[in-house]
C-alpha cells in the first residue's frame, strides 16, 4: 500500500522524531511566518537550509523529496508567473529571474515547513497535540478515524474492483467517459458498504461510552523535556533574529550592494 | 441472584412490519454462561441489543415489555451507563477498534468515561494481561490477525469492568482453529472474573460443552431454554435450525446400540472420557 507510506504509525528513533510534537508544530509555524514576512533570497535560502538539516537529521529525506517532486509543477507555475509579472514591470532579465527564484524557493520553504512536522510525527501524537490545543475531541476523533480507516477502505475498494472485474466490468479500457461511467458499479457497492460500516462503528462507539464525560482524560500525555525546551529556545532565538532583521530593515538584499543590483527596491 | 430479567419483551424495527422479538421471557443468574443459538435472522442479535439499551435508544422501533439488567432498565438508562454493567462485543473486529495502537484502543472507553490517568494505565495493563496481548501493545489494528483483533476488542470492553459480557457471534470472522482458541480464552476469562456471559454463536460444537445453559431463539421467540445436554439429548436440534456437535450425534447413536454407553457427549473430551471408561470396564 504505497499510498500510505507517508503515514507513520510507530514513532521513529531520531532526535527530531522524539521531540515534543508541540515544539515541532511551533517550529514549523515560526519557519512559515519567517518565510511569509521575508522575500529575501538569502533568508529564504537560509531557511531552506535549516529545514533540510532538520529533515536530514530525522532521516526522512526520501519522503520529503517525494513531496517536493509532487509540488514541482506548482513551483514551475509560480516561477513563470513571477518572472513575467516582474519582467513586464521592469524589463531586466536578471531581476526577473532573481525574484522568480526567490518566490519559487519560498514556496518550497512553505511546503517543507509542515512536512517537517507531519513526516516526523505519528498520527497519535498529532491527535494528542490537537487535544492539547483544546480542539474539541470530536474533531480529533474524526482525524484519527480517517487515518485508521483509510487502509481499510482501500482494501475494500480493491475487493469491490476485483468482484466487478470478475463479473466482466472493464475499468481500464475504452475512452475516458466510458471508463468514468464504468466506475459507477464500483462506487455504489463501496458507498453501501461505507454506510453499513458507519452504522456498526456508531454502535461500537455507543458501547464504548463515546461522549460519556465532558472531561475526557487521556492515557498518553505529552511531556516537555529538557531537550525540547533547549530546541525551542534555539528556534525562538533564530525566529526573533529573523523578525528583527525585517523590522530594522537589515535584509541582506538591502545591505549588500552586489545583491542590490539584482533586487532593486 | 438474578442479574438479567426480561419480561414480555417485544420489539419491531422501525420500517418493518414483522416483529423481531415476540413476548420474550428470560432470566439469567449471576455467573451463568448462556449460549444463545438459532437460525440467522431469528432475533438473537436483537435480544442482545435490548439488554444494553442499543434497542430502543440507537435503533428505533416499537418496544414493549420490561427489561432489568443489574437493577437498571436499559430502555431508560444512557448506553454509556449500561456499558459499565454489560459489555458488548460485535461480529466484525475491524469495526470495533478506533485507535491506532492496541493500548490506545483498550484505553478508549476509559478515556471517554473520564477516569483518572493512573487508573486507566492500571486497567489497560490488566486487560492486556487477561487476554494475553501485552506483546501487541504498540501494534496498529491492521497489523493484527482477526483473532488478535477480536481479543483486543474483548479486552477493551472488559477494561470497563462490566459484570456481564454479551457477545454477538465473535468468531464469525475467524478460522476454525482461531475460533476454538478464542472461545477457550473467553471461557477462561469468565471463570477468572466470575462474569456472566451471553454468547450468540453458530459454532455450537465449540461452545456447547462450556455453556451452563442454552437458549434457542427462532422467529422472534424463545423456543428452548434449558441445559445444553437436555437440548441435544432429547430434542432434534436440526428442527430448531441449530446444528449439533458431531460427537453428540455419534454418542447418541452409540447409546442406542451399546447398553453400557452412559451419556450423550457435548465435546470431544467428554467423548474420549466415555470411551476410556467403557474400555476399562471391559
Amino acid at each position: 500500500m504505497s499510498l500510505f507510506e507517508g503515514l507513520r504509525f510507530r514513532p521513529g528513533t531520531t532526535f527530531v522524531h522524539r521531540l515534543d510534537p508541540r515544539v515541532k508544530l511551533a517550529t514549523s509555524t515560526m519557519v512559515l511566518i519567517t518565510a511569509v514576512i521575508h522575500i529575501d533570497i538569502v533568508i529564504i535560502l537560509f531557511l531552506l537550509m535549516l529545514e533540510s538539516l532538520v529533515i536530514l537529521s530525522a532521516k526522512v529525506q526520501n519522503l520529503w523529496i517525494k513531496t517536493i517532486r509532487g509540488a514541482l509543477p506548482l513551483v514551475a507555475i509560480v516561477f513563470a508567473i513571477t518572472f513575467f509579472s516582474q519582467y513586464s514591470r521592469e524589463p531586466v532579465i536578471s531581476t526577473g529571474l532573481g525574484y522568480a527564484l526567490t518566490y519559487s524557493l519560498r514556496l518550497l520553504v512553505f511546503l517543507s515547513s509542515f512536512s517537517l512536522f507531519f513526516l516526523t510525527t505519528t498520527p497519535d501524537e498529532i491527535a494528542l497535540t490537537l487535544q492539547q490545543l483544546r480542539v474539541p475531541y470530536e474533531y480529533t476523533f474524526a482525524f484519527v478515524s480517517a487515518i485508521r480507516f483509510t487502509p481499510v477502505m482501500a482494501e475494500e475498494l480493491q475487493v469491490v474492483l476485483d468482484a466487478q472485474r470478475a463479473r466482466g466490468l472493464e475499468v481500464d479500457k475504452g475512452p475516458f467517459t466510458k471508463r468514468l461511467r464504468n466506475l459507477i458499479p464500483v462506487l455504489v457497492p463501496l458507498l453501501v458498504n461505507v454506510i453499513r460500516r458507519s452504522y456498526e462503528l456508531a454502535e461500537a462507539m455507543e458501547v464504548k461510552c463515546f461522549g460519556a464525560s465532558r472531561k475526557r482524560t487521556s492515557l498518553k500525555q505529552l511531556n516537555m523535556r529538557r531537550k525540547d525546551i533547549f530546541f525551542l529556545v534555539v528556534v525562538l532565538i533564530l525566529f526573533s533574529v529573523g523578525v528583527s532583521v525585517k523590522l530594522l530593515g537589515l535584509e541582506p538584499v538591502k545591505t549588500l550592494p552586489l545583491l542590490g543590483q539584482f533586487f532593486p527596491d | 441472584m438474578t442479574i438479567i430479567q426480561v419480561r414480555d419483551l417485544s420489539f419491531t424495527y422501525a420500517g418493518s412490519s414483522k416483529p423481531a422479538l415476540k413476548n420474550v421471557n428470560i432470566s439469567v443468574e449471576k455467573g451463568e454462561f448462556v449460549l444463545v443459538v438459532g437460525p440467522s435472522g431469528g432475533g438473537k442479535s436483537t435480544l442482545l441489543r435490548c439488554l444494553n439499551g442499543l434497542i430502543p435508544q440507537f435503533y428505533e422501533g416499537e418496544y414493549s415489555g420490561k427489561v432489568v439488567v443489574d437493577g437498571l432498565e436499559p430502555d431508560k438508562t444512557p448506553t454509556y451507563m449500561m456499558s459499565q454493567v454489560i459489555g458488548m462485543v460485535f461480529q466484525n473486529p475491524q469495526n470495533q477498534l478506533f485507535a491506532l495502537s492496541v493500548e490506545a484502543d483498550i484505553a478508549f472507553p476509559l478515556e471517554n468515561l473520564g477516569l483518572p490517568r493512573d487508573e486507566i494505565i492500571q486497567r489497560v495493563e490488566e486487560a492486556m494481561e487477561l487476554l494475553n496481548i501485552t506483546h501487541l501493545r504498540d501494534r496498529s489494528p491492521f497489523e493484527l490477525s482477526g483473532g488478535q483483533q477480536q481479543r483486543v476488542a474483548i479486552a477493551s470492553v472488559l477494561a470497563i469492568k462490566p459484570k456481564i459480557l454479551a457477545m454477538d457471534e465473535p468468531t464469525s470472522f475467524l478460522d476454525p482453529l482461531t475460533a476454538a482458541q478464542l472461545l477457550s480464552i473467553i471461557d477462561d476469562v469468565r471463570k477468572r472474573l466470575q462474569l456472566t456471559v451471553l454468547l450468540v454463536e453458530h459454532r455450537v460444537e465449540l461452545a456447547a460443552a462450556k455453556a451452563d445453559r442454552i437458549v434457542v431463539v427462532s422467529d422472534g421467540c424463545v423456543v428452548f431454554d434449558g441445559s445444553p445436554r437436555d437440548f441435544f439429548e432429547f430434542y432434534d436440534s436440526h428442527l430448531y435450525g441449530v446444528s449439533s456437535p458431531k460427537v453428540t450425534s455419534l454418542s447418541k447413536r452409540l447409546k442406542t446400540h451399546l447398553e453400557k454407553w452412559n451419556r450423550v457427549c457435548l465435546s470431544a473430551e467428554e467423548f474420549e472420557a466415555e470411551v476410556r471408561s467403557l474400555v476399562s470396564h471391559l
